[in-house]
């Protein structure tokens, strides 16, 4: 599932670090709409259907990971 | 003999002395109209001094203003470049970004998104018609923190990623 995300972070950002602790926003540059990108990507690759109000209150990549894993544990 | 031509003399002597006092009321009269006209010149010169004065006030006010105008449409045409940018991004695998497909696969994540935008353009112009920034705004340095709009002149002491 995180090596998922990851692949996902990586195809969309290139190559950076992607500790649990690095911001989507002040650290990779991301705005709202690369969010929603990521969570489209996302969806494709997992077969899932991440919460659209949730993706967008996710702010480091361990947050997305939790969002991520969460989503798939609660279907 | 003799006697006439004294007479005639004292006569001449006489007459040029009248012209001459004639002569000096006329200058003296003249020198009162020179000294009239002179008094309304220099006070003409004075109120032009003033009016000039005034005028490269206004010209420097003008010039600052103008300045200031320049500085803020330049922070617009960065402000812009922002607004477009979210339309164009181009990701690490060079995928372009389409906003209207995405608004299709999750339109309440776009209407969210769309919604708090809407809110950050109205202060935008607020900013832009002279409103003083926030504490909030000011100290924002960090993507998560500004107005996404128009950073140039909402966050100054922001420094884009």
């Amino acid at each position: 599932m995180k090596d998922t995300v990851l692949e996902v972070l990586k195809a969309h950002f290139g190559d950076k670090d992607f500790s649990d602790n690095v911001h989507l926003m002040d650290d990779l540059g991301a705005d709202e709409f690369d969010k929603v990108e990521i969570s489209v990507a996302l969806d494709g690759k997992l077969d899932i259907t991440l919460d659209e109000e949730k993706i967008l209150e996710v702010n480091t990549v361990g947050d997305l990971i939790t969002l991520v894993e969460s989503h798939v544990q609660s279907n | 003999m003799f006697s006439q031509i004294k007479l005639i003399l004292f006569f001449m002597l006489l007459s040029g002395a009248a012209g001459g006092l004639w002569y000096v009321q006329h200058l003296k009269a003249e020198n009162e109209i020179l000294k009239l006209n002179n008094e309304k010149l220099e006070g003409a010169v004075e109120s032009q001094k003033a009016v000039i004065e005034q005028q490269l006030k206004d010209i420097e006010d003008i010039q600052s203003i103008n300045k200031d105008l320049q500085a803020k449409n330049q922070k617009l045409t960065a402000d812009l470049n922002v607004a477009n940018e979210k339309f164009n991004k181009v990701n690490a695998s060079g995928e372009r970004r389409d906003v209207g497909a995405l608004a299709v696969a999750k339109p309440k994540s776009i209407q969210i998104i769309e919604s708090k935008r809407e809110k950050q353009r109205a202060r935008c112009f607020e900013i832009a018609q002279g409103s003083p920034l926030t504490e909030e705004e000011l100290n924002a340095t960090k993507k998560s923190q500004i107005n996404a709009e128009c950073p140039n002149i909402a966050n100054p002491n922001y420094t884009p990623y």
